[in-house]
């Protein structure tokens, strides 16, 4: 799928200072960056490069020190608390690195968990949550708990929960880092069908082969991008 | 032993190492091992060894019975004491007594002394000894014989410093002179507390076949292998014989045995028992909350417990440990909470005025003693075993491989946050039913300081007198007597009116008596009519202000000559003539009484104090003029003028008895503000304490649901993160950690209901004036406490809700 022409996400010279002990500590320093609605984007770079803190900046877990940020044409960095979660629940998907999912919960509960909050009825969110699980292929497992599931089972159920509200943009914070290969390489597989499926994804990585699934990578270093690079599709 | 040592040794450690959970673990353990150590002292000096005698545990008291005239509970007369101590096969030894009035002189002032009249084998059947002299001897009870008395320990220093050449002399009592033979020791002073002196009970020949004045309190021991069933069993037996003998006395009469301490202190008992339930309560608060607490601490401990298992420690071995740390922990608690004990148990001992104290038998023994002491050390380990052992299972449970790989950081299982929701319910159960117990006894005592006593109790003096029969043979001259008082009181500036009675209404002092009705066929032996009975003369309802409802009040014109009249309560009206006008009806007295008109109806007052007569309807009285019916025992009442102090009148009233005679002494001298306040005692300490415990338990349960529930928002904080990066609203996670507090809190509710409905039915016998069922008390008190743990919950929510979303990813 190709992207369009309008950026989903447009940064200018997005900043952010960390102030620890009175040491300031330079994440991001003056970053630009567009993310295209259906484009898929890898952001990769060597640890402490601000890989995550630009992973939360895009999702709206943190503000820029400095800068804009504009998603879906609109500037986010100056908005409440309540409507930034209000954002994260109706605009972004996460997919965390050791899934986070809520152990209490089954599966199905977890995937329905950011739609009871945006207060859904109760049918919406069943006929949501079939659907997403049945794209990752864990219908079966709905009745399941999170501990009764593999590493990848469970990453799986974190891209429906993911996926499950349609969000805008899925970000995706290193999906493949507390998984074996052959997991590993069936998340990937599933958020590129998501992506041929037409969502827009942002995944940080320092995995180079899996970076390569993606249309666009991204290299930071020390806070800024330093290269750019469109690729083939893997 | 050695590794033992190492056990103490190391929980000494540990609960230094954390000394912040040592603290809030101590001070609640002491306040629950506090408050029962507080209530045990009470219970040991009141219930358990209120008197310091060797027999008491094989003595009993012997009362009579006749229900169907409303006599659950009384004395009993000579005659049938005497048959009783004649045929009976159970007792070893019988004795009698009876309140004695001596009126001591000689001195600067006359004196009244708290006094009893006994039978020679008092003091053997109770097996107590003089200190100095002899007990009495069988002669001294025979009619002639020399008038002799025992002296207590605190009337002979007081009166006689002492003097050790007191013995064989003489001293005037009641206008005769009697020898004193012996003195009792300090800590002797049944059958009343506080009694100071001691005679020989003398039956006269007709004195012992009276079969009708009851007025003897019974003692006996039980002979050696004779149980008190089998005593009453036989006393069933007599009591049937008797009836048949003497139907006209003993018809639908038996006998009632109870154990002496039982008997004797059936006051307090019942609130002392409620008090003890109430602080059991609290201590089981207490094990929970501190149980909790170690759970919480056996969480962070697991890696600790895995290591010690992988180094080859037994379960056993690991359980014992923790089982040496809460037991240390508990003794801790137990030293706090006996400091607090001794400075609860002295507010207590002077809680109520010194004078009413030494009433109460075994009052004086309120202090921490040696059995306290073992109590408390006893309670100490038990608690500690109580509150430790489970969290020690559950630590001991650790799952080695995945508390190793975890590196302690997890908390531990769904069992160990199930039984930890599961103490924090049992916490709020237990609490609402003792809040509920507190509230319904709190308001029993609103009820019983605001009820209608039926008169005016302001400003009102009192002072009880009792003329010597031997000064004041005549009853012209016993009327004199008042009248000149009543003359003098009035002139003394500051008095509005004066007045005498029988008995002041709410004091401990009854008489009553049996009567027919003139023109209605005898009631049957054993159904006779029986009514509370004063005398009183006509002042003393203008004192009083008890309102006329009918007829005309007594008056001066009811002397001695005129034809004996009665006024009557309405309470009596109601009772013997329903939808009949008493006015005009005639009452007769014994066999041979000359018929009493009653002239008017007047108001129910509460003579009996409301102890004794909670929540029931005022007894019938009949009130007969002093001047037809003139006691030696009486009462004077002065009301002080408006504006004016009922205690500073007692000087001059009392001026006013010595200017008539001046050997003549008054005692027992209270203002009503006194009396109701010494009635109302028991409600009222019993109900500062039972709030006091509730509130006691209020705060632990509110420190068990705060610590369980910030204790489950810091274990959550990750899994909060992830809610709110997937964009849940601080209202959200707000009403997640608060729906959790609240499930545990209801849950708590409704089973503490259950309870308080159940236990609260219990309380009935000690309540005045609210149901066991008060809606009032059953709604507000759950909604306070549900408030009171919303908040406790509320704290760590907001907390929560303040969680930074970016914990999500900083887990990783």
């Amino acid at each position: 799928m190709s992207a369009s022409s309008e950026p989903l996400i447009h940064l200018d010279n997005v900043k952010k200072v960390f102030f620890t002990d009175e040491v300031e500590t330079h994440a991001l320093s003056g970053t630009f960056l567009d993310i295209k609605t259906g484009e898929y984007v890898s952001i990769t770079g060597p640890s402490g490069c601000g890989k995550s803190t630009l992973l939360s900046i895009l999702g709206l877990l943190d503000s820029p020190t400095e800068g804009k940020y504009f998603l879906n044409g609109k500037p986010v960095s100056d908005l409440s608390l309540a409507e930034r979660a209000q954002i994260r629940n109706r605009e972004v998907g996460f997919i965390f690195q050791s899934f986070n999912l809520i152990g209490d919960l089954t599966v199905y509960e977890n995937v329905e968990l950011p739609l009871t909050y945006r207060g859904m009825s109760s049918s919406e969110r069943k006929k949501r949550v079939g659907e997403a699980l049945e794209k990752v292929g864990m219908a079966h497992r709905a009745k399941h708990l999170p501990s009764q599931l593999s590493g990848g089972q469970q990453q799986r159920v974190a891209v429906a929960r993911a996926v499950a509200g349609q969000p805008l943009i899925l970000l995706a914070d290193e999906p493949t880092g507390n998984l074996d290969s052959t997991n590993g390489e069936a998340v990937m597989g599933l958020l590129r069908d998501l992506h041929r499926g037409g969502a827009t994804i942002c995944m940080v990585t320092h995995d180079p082969r899996y970076a390569k699934y993606a249309d666009r990578a991204i290299h930071l270093f020390d806070g800024r991008v330093v290269k750019e690079e469109e690729l083939e599709a893997a | 032993m050695r590794s033992l040592l190492y056990d103490i040794r190391f929980g000494a450690r540990m609960l230094f190492k954390n000394p912040g959970l040592t603290v809030v673990a101590v001070l609640a353990l002491a306040l629950g091992i506090g408050a029962n150590t507080t209530i045990f002292s009470c219970i040991n000096a009141l219930l358990l060894r209120p008197f310091a005698f060797p027999h008491a545990d094989r003595s009993v008291m012997l009362w009579e019975a006749m229900p169907q005239s409303g006599i659950k509970r009384g004395s009993v007369a000579p005659a049938n004491f005497y048959d009783v101590r004649r045929e009976n096969t159970v007792f070893e030894e019988m004795s009698v007594s009876s309140g004695w009035g001596a009126n001591l002189t000689g001195g600067d002032r006359p004196e009244r002394i708290t006094g009893a009249a006994v039978s020679p084998q008092f003091f053997t059947l109770l097996g107590v000894e003089t200190i100095r002299g002899r007990t009495f001897t069988p002669e001294e009870e025979r009619p002639g014989s020399t008038p002799v008395v025992i002296l207590s320990d605190g009337l002979w220093e007081r009166r006689f410093g002492r003097d050790e050449s007191i013995l064989g002399k003489t001293i005037p009592i009641n206008n005769r002179q009697f020898e004193v033979v012996g003195i009792m020791p300090r800590s002797f002073s049944y059958p009343r507390g506080g009694t100071e002196i001691w005679t020989t009970f003398v039956f006269e020949d007709d004195d012992i076949k009276d079969r009708d004045s009851h007025y003897l309190r019974v003692i006996a021991r039980l002979k050696p292998g004779v149980t008190r069933e089998q005593a009453a069993g036989e006393m069933g037996v007599l009591a049937g014989r008797f009836a048949e003998a003497y139907p006209d006395s003993n018809a639908g009469r038996h006998f009632i045995v109870e154990g002496l301490v039982e008997s004797e202190t059936m006051g307090p008992r019942p609130y002392l028992l409620l008090l003890l339930g109430a602080v059991g309560f609290v201590l089981l608060i207490a094990c929970a909350n501190v149980a909790n607490l170690l759970l919480l601490r056996g969480a962070a401990r697991a890696k600790e417990m895995a290591i010690r298992t992988a180094m080859g420690a037994s379960r056993w071995r690991i359980v014992r440990q923790l089982l040496t740390e809460s037991v240390l922990l508990a003794l801790l608690g137990g030293a706090a909470g006996l400091l607090l004990a001794v400075w609860a148990v002295d507010a207590i001992a002077v809680s109520i005025p010194a004078n009413f104290a030494r009433m109460i038998s075994g009052w004086e023994n309120m202090y921490i003693d040696w059995r306290v002491f073992a109590f408390t050390l006893g309670v100490s380990l038990l608690t500690g075993i109580i509150f430790g052992l489970v969290p020690a299972l559950q630590a001991s449970k650790t799952d080695l491989n995945e508390a190793l790989k975890e590196g302690g950081r997890r908390s531990g299982g769904d069992s160990r946050s199930r039984l930890r929701g599961a103490l924090v319910i049992a916490e709020v159960a237990l609490s609402l039913v003792l809040l509920v117990g507190a509230g319904l006894v709190v308001k029993s005592f609103i009820a019983l300081a605001n009820a209608d006593p039926g008169f005016d109790t302001a400003r009102l003096l009192t002072m009880e007198l009792t003329l010597p029969r031997l000064k004041y043979e005549q009853p012209e001259q016993r009327r004199q007597f008042f009248e000149a008082w009543q003359r003098n009181a009035e002139a003394i500036p500051g008095v509005a009116n004066a007045g005498v009675i029988s008995s002041v209404p709410l004091s401990w002092n009854n008489n009553s008596a049996f009567f027919r009705i003139e023109g209605r066929p005898a009631p049957p032996p054993g159904q006779e009519l029986l009514s509370n009975l004063r005398v009183a003369n006509p002042e003393y309802f203008r004192v009083i202000q008890i309102p006329l409802k009918q007829g005309r009040m007594i008056e001066a014109r009811d002397t001695a000559d005129a034809p004996p009249v009665a006024v009557v309560s309405a309470q009596m009206a109601e009772k013997f003539f329903p939808g009949e006008d008493p006015v005009g009806k005639r009452l007769l007295f014994g066999e041979e009484g000359k018929p009493t008109e009653i002239v008017g109806v007047i108001g129910d007052v509460r003579q009996e104090p409301f102890t004794d007569n909670m929540g029931n309807e005022p007894e019938p009285t009949i009130y007969l003029p002093y001047a037809q019916s003139p006691w030696n025992s009486m009462t004077l009442v002065a009301r002080a003028a408006p504006g004016s102090d009922a205690t500073q009148l007692v000087a001059p009233v009392q001026s006013a008895v010595q200017a008539v005679d001046k050997d003549q002494p008054v005692y027992n001298v209270r203002t009503m503000t006194q009396i109701m306040s010494e009635t109302m005692a028991p409600q009222r300490i019993s109900s500062v304490m039972f709030a006091g415990f509730a509130l006691i338990a209020l705060l632990l349960a509110t420190v068990g649901i705060y610590a369980v529930i910030s204790y489950s928002v810091a274990q959550r904080t990750h899994e909060i993160g992830v809610r709110m990066a997937l964009g849940a609203q601080a209202r959200d996670i707000l009403r997640l950690v608060v729906g959790q507090g609240l499930k545990l809190i209801f849950t708590g509710v409704v089973l503490g209901l259950l309870g308080a409905f159940g236990v609260t039915r219990l309380m009935s016998s000690i309540l005045f004036g609210v149901s066991t069922t008060d809606v009032v008390t059953f709604v507000g008190i759950p909604a306070l406490l549900s408030t009171i743990a919303f908040l406790a919950c509320y704290i760590p929510a907001r907390r929560a809700a303040r969680v930074d979303p970016m914990v999500a990813l900083r887990y990783e």
